[in-house]
């Protein structure tokens, strides 16, 4: 039986997720505090093992966030810079659907033959679209794809998008973190098609999916994205324009029960790290 | 003549002077006219294979453009000047943690392309 994962059951997975960073975060603090404290070895090989392990995989997890975090910052501003060198005049037709959706003030021309549209920045978000775009699609199908983006940009989703595989690069250790992160970017994409769908009609924007993802995409361009991710996106899509619903995924049970595994073996670390502190000068707990 | 100025901190010294070739000639061009066009006037000359090695470097970046001209091969910029490669170059290799894209690469099977055909025209 093919079982379903509501939205309930997901955010008590991001509830989840963010519970064992958290605590993670804190068992490392107070795993420093009690080799401070206590030294080097800890009073049995066990505690020594445990606390090491607690704070191990916290720095990896902070290493991995951390580097994921300077390179995104950095990105975005070499992203911005680049496109604000290379921005072109707003092909008319592009301007007048932009300035329908009132997101003519954010809207960034470049050239290029390869139909495309993106929404990039962290802080300030802007979009971003190809002269090839508007020579590729109809007007309607032109505000369709910027309806898309606009729900982008309002939702400042590069941003959120960021922060979940953030803390999918902390919690690597936890096979659900990635697919949670997947997860959470193809719900926004559903989320910017319904806006989108509202806006220009479903018909329009299937048209619009079916022209620029029919084409040949850009190699250098297409390479930013993960080969597969893009088809099983595009067939969640089309279900939700087909349905007028977004489609329910079906849970990881897999990794999910890894996780929960992975969680079950680090307890009794994670538990040993805390006890320890009564040991120390002023015990914590 | 497009701009060159932003061409210098995307591509090599050698991959810029042959773009500028190209962009300048406004058609594809084969390796012969390309060397015979930046040994103009040059001391020491740039062998035909050096060249030959940077263009097709350039074609799998995607930059260029190979198509076959008789026994050989003829390349074309694909982008319009250096400021279209420079934002396509960082969109590749930077973009995946700082935007949202309309549409990821796909392979459209037929089915979905079928579906969406049909969405248009029910719609």
């Amino acid at each position: 039986m093919r079982r379903k994962l509501s939205l309930p059951a997901a955010v008590s997975c991001w509830v989840l997720l963010f519970a064992a960073v958290v605590a993670h975060a804190a068992l490392a603090v107070l795993a420093v505090a009690e080799f401070a404290a206590l030294g080097w070895p800890l009073p049995t090989w066990f505690d020594t093992t445990a606390v090491t392990l607690v704070l191990a995989s916290a720095i990896a997890g902070l290493a991995a966030s951390g580097r994921m975090a300077l390179r995104a910052t950095a990105d975005s501003r070499a992203v911005r810079v680049v496109i604000q060198a290379g921005r072109r005049p707003v092909p008319p037709v592009v301007r007048n659907e932009a300035a329908v959706l009132g997101c003519a003030g954010r809207l960034d021309v470049v050239a290029g033959e390869e139909a495309f549209a993106v929404t990039y920045g962290l802080m300030r978000p802007r979009i971003l679209v190809s002269t090839g775009l508007a020579a590729a699609l109809t007007p309607a199908e032109v505000g369709a794809v910027l309806a898309h983006e606009r729900e982008h940009l309002l939702r400042r989703d590069p941003l959120r998008l960021l922060a979940a595989r953030l803390f999918a690069a902390w919690g690597c250790y936890l096979p659900a973190a990635q697919w949670l992160a997947g997860r959470a970017a193809l719900r926004r994409e559903l989320a910017a098609d319904r806006a989108a769908a509202g806006c220009a009609g479903r018909g329009v924007l299937a048209g619009a999916l079916l022209k620029l993802a029919s084409r040949p995409t850009c190699p250098v361009v297409a390479a930013a994205s993960p080969a597969g991710e893009g088809h099983q996106s595009l067939e969640a899509r089309v279900t939700q324009l087909e349905a007028g619903r977004p489609p329910r995924q079906s849970p990881a049970v897999t990794r999910l029960a890894a996780s929960a595994g992975t969680l079950t073996l680090l307890a009794p670390a994670f538990l040993c790290c805390a006890a320890l502190s009564h040991l120390m000068p002023g015990g914590l707990l | 003549m497009a701009e060159q100025g932003g061409a210098g901190s995307i591509l090599g010294p050698l991959e810029a002077e042959v773009m500028a070739v190209l962009w300048r000639a406004g058609k594809p061009l084969i390796v012969r006219d390309v060397v015979a066009e930046l040994n103009a006037g040059r001391d020491a000359p740039l062998a035909y294979m050096t060249v030959m090695t940077v263009m097709s470097r350039l074609a799998g970046k995607g930059i260029l453009a190979r198509s076959r001209s008789g026994r050989r091969f003829a390349y074309a910029p694909v982008a319009a000047d250096a400021a279209e490669i420079a934002v396509r170059g960082v969109l590749a290799e930077f973009g995946d943690a700082a935007l949202a894209r309309f549409v990821e690469r796909a392979e459209l099977d037929p089915r979905l392309r079928e579906r969406l055909r049909r969405l248009m025209e029910e719609n």
